[in-house]
């Protein structure tokens, strides 16, 4: 379970981290998407966190490689990839918890997925495995 | 022997979290460049061996039902988009690849569900399902695996009842955007 946790928190921080990039190239009718991606996923950091009750927590990461964003194409594409990548990573959390913890894995990675097709990204079959 | 169990055998190996732990806090790098790499290798971890079958318990009664009951809802879908794409003449091109590659991935679902006897849907006459139907189908889908997937005993199952709960609120998106052009 907290090795699931630990891969959902720092997934939700990448996410964070790649709408901060987007950002500046997406604009008008797209930026109350990327307002509530962005907070939806520092949010789950925050949720995520509370679950995993061991500690030492798990540390910010102190930064992201990722790639280089220099126009809005560049920008949806990261973004739909970030969001298919956590439905994998909220499918491995929900196997490893039982009933709310899941039932709130699997709707989390629901969200994702929508969230990869509002940017342009295409419907998979097993999204992000 | 349950197929499903195959989806996940990198993690059996011990091997899956860990990959994925460093994607996720390192290989943002790999999206935009390496992203078809990363796939591929994923594909082929999802191909079915003879070990992954060794290692996979047979299914509990109760797990046994969840399958059951998702394959049936599959089987159903199967038989909407199928009855959509029969009548085909009012869709424009972009929609019938969407509803075809859609029908694919259903058939994917169920493949992976291991079900490979099932009763084809019987083609229901009538009225053919326009896409805000098909659409809500799969969000009513998507809430069902989400609700096996709470039941579902073995983790290998609810992973991939997760998984296709997230490609089915996929497609009620791309669905939505579609008819919204």
């Amino acid at each position: 379970m907290s090795e699931a946790l630990i891969a959902a928190i720092a997934g939700e921080q990448a996410a964070a981290y790649a709408y901060g990039l987007a950002a500046p190239y997406l604009s008008g009718s797209d930026n109350d998407l990327v307002r509530g991606g962005l907070v939806a996923h520092q949010q789950r950091v925050t949720a995520l966190r509370e679950q995993l009750a061991s500690t030492p927590q798990p540390p910010a990461p102190l930064g992201f490689e990722a790639p280089p964003v220099n126009d809005e194409s560049q920008a949806r594409q990261l973004l739909a990839q970030v969001e298919l990548r956590l439905c994998a990573t909220y499918a491995d959390l929900a196997a490893q918890s039982t009933g709310i913890a899941r039932r709130a894995a699997v709707l989390t990675g629901r969200e994702c997925a929508v969230r990869s097709i509002s940017w342009g990204g295409a419907p998979e079959a097993f999204p992000g495995r | 022997m349950a197929k499903y169990g195959a989806l996940s055998s990198r993690d059996r190996k011990g091997t899956g979290m860990d990959r994925r732990t460093l994607l996720a806090g390192v290989g943002l790098a790999g999206l935009a460049l390496g992203s078809s790499a990363l796939l591929t290798s994923c594909t082929e971890d999802a191909t079915p061996t003879p070990t992954d079958s060794a290692n996979t318990d047979a299914p509990t009664s109760d797990d046994a039902n969840v399958i059951a009951s998702a394959a049936a809802n599959e089987v159903a879908l199967i038989g909407r988009y199928e009855q959509v794409l029969a009548a085909g003449s009012a869709l424009t091109p972009a929609v019938a690849n969407l509803l075809t590659e859609i029908l694919q991935q259903h058939r994917l679902h169920l493949q992976a569900l291991s079900v490979d006897d099932f009763a084809p849907a019987s083609q229901t006459a009538g009225v053919t399902p326009t896409l805000a139907d098909l659409t809500a189908a799969e969000r009513a889908a998507a809430d069902e695996r989400t609700l096996s997937c709470e039941s579902a005993a073995d983790p290998n199952l609810a992973r991939t009842l997760a998984l296709i709960a997230a490609s089915e609120a996929s497609h009620a998106q791309a669905l939505t955007t579609a008819g919204s052009r």
